[in-house]
């Protein structure tokens, strides 16, 4: 909890048109600042936007044309005269009044200040109710919150999800250790005792067959490979062959053409215009 | 003075704390997050994984 205000002291600032200092006692948990109008209940609160905020407090909107810092000052004392000195925790900070507003010597640790004024507090009572809660907004809304939360409910939907997958892949895995012990003649008390003993036991020649079994479908595949090779190769020599016949068959063809060419040509000069001959 | 969101957290953060659902480092690096707003589903996720981790290691040097 951060440290209570202990002291503030006002120099020419608004009605405190002599140097006064407002003690504040530590231990109490509210202080109450109560009198008749005109008595400097809004100067204090004042003093604390000046120093706290660096604010004009109730002057900010009241200017009346002029700026807020020439009504700043008390009557008499020029705004370079003005000081607000507030103490905290066993620090002390000092406000004056500079060429653009309040200056605050240190700000370092300058105590936070939020001013709550009537005229607020009425237009918070007479506002619609939404326009009441952008008012409120800044003091009540949660907004980085509400966008962990939605992101933590997915994160459960999805882990809520992922347990049900797994129940139901727990529940396959029994069925099945189910079935493979009901075919093994029901050994033991259970079928999860006996899957327990059977993991249990060793394994190592088992896994030597296995691995014999794999080498010899290693080499089974490679012969199966091996054998369609073959096979193509069969099947190109056969088409190879074939059109080798073919090549041949023309060549024969070609040989005997020339024969028959000469044959016609002969015909064709014994019969003058005769074109077609006719057989004995 | 804090805002909603810190004040918010602070009390997510003890409660989780006091719950012991969370470990420390996981509760120190939950409170900046959670102020930002940029913890996703799988930080979340992580940061369980990681306290139930602890958690079993705990139990485990428990029952040692």
């Amino acid at each position: 909890m951060p440290p209570k205000i202990s002291k503030l002291t006002l120099a020419g600032f608004r009605g405190a048109t002599i140097p006064t200092t407002i003690s504040f006692e530590a231990s109490k948990p509210v202080v109450l600042i109560f009198g008749e109008n005109g008595t400097g209940k809004s100067t204090i609160a004042d003093a604390f936007d000046f120093i706290c905020n660096r604010s004009f407090g109730s002057l900010e909107n009241f200017s009346l044309g002029e700026p807020a810092k020439k009504h700043v000052a008390s009557l008499g004392v020029k705004p370079v005269d003005i000081s607000v000195i507030l103490e905290s925790g066993g620090k002390t900070w000092q406000a004056t009044m500079g060429k653009n507003g309040p200056v605050v010597s240190p700000l370092a640790d300058l105590p936070d200040a939020r001013v709550l004024r009537r005229r607020t507090i009425l237009s918070l009572i007479e506002a619609q109710p939404k326009q009441r809660f952008e008012a409120l907004k800044a003091f009540i809304a949660v907004p980085n919150i509400e966008k962990c939360e939605a992101t933590l409910r997915d994160a459960v939907n999805s882990m809520n999800n992922a347990a049900t997958d797994l129940s139901r892949a727990i529940e396959q895995a029994r069925d099945d250790l189910s079935k493979f012990w009901i075919a093994e003649g029901q050994p033991g008390v259970d079928a999860m005792v006996w899957a327990t003993s059977e993991s249990a036991k060793d394994i190592s020649k088992l896994q030597e067959i296995v691995d014999s079994i794999d080498a010899v479908m290693r080499i089974y595949h490679k012969v199966e490979t091996a054998l369609l090779a073959l096979d193509a190769a069969v099947g190109e020599q056969s088409t190879a062959d074939e059109a080798l016949s073919v090549a041949e068959r023309r060549r024969k063809l070609a040989r005997v053409s020339p024969t028959a060419t000469k044959r016609r040509s002969a015909q064709t000069a014994a019969g003058g215009k005769k074109l077609f001959h006719t057989r004995p | 003075m804090k805002t909603p969101d810190e004040e918010v957290a602070e009390r997510i953060v003890e409660q989780l704390r006091t719950a012991r659902l969370l470990s420390e480092s996981g509760i120190r690096k939950l409170y900046p997050s959670l102020v930002a707003g940029n913890l996703k589903a799988e930080d979340w996720k992580l940061l369980f994984e990681i306290s139930r981790a602890n958690s079993e290691d705990a139990d485990a040097t428990q029952n040692q």
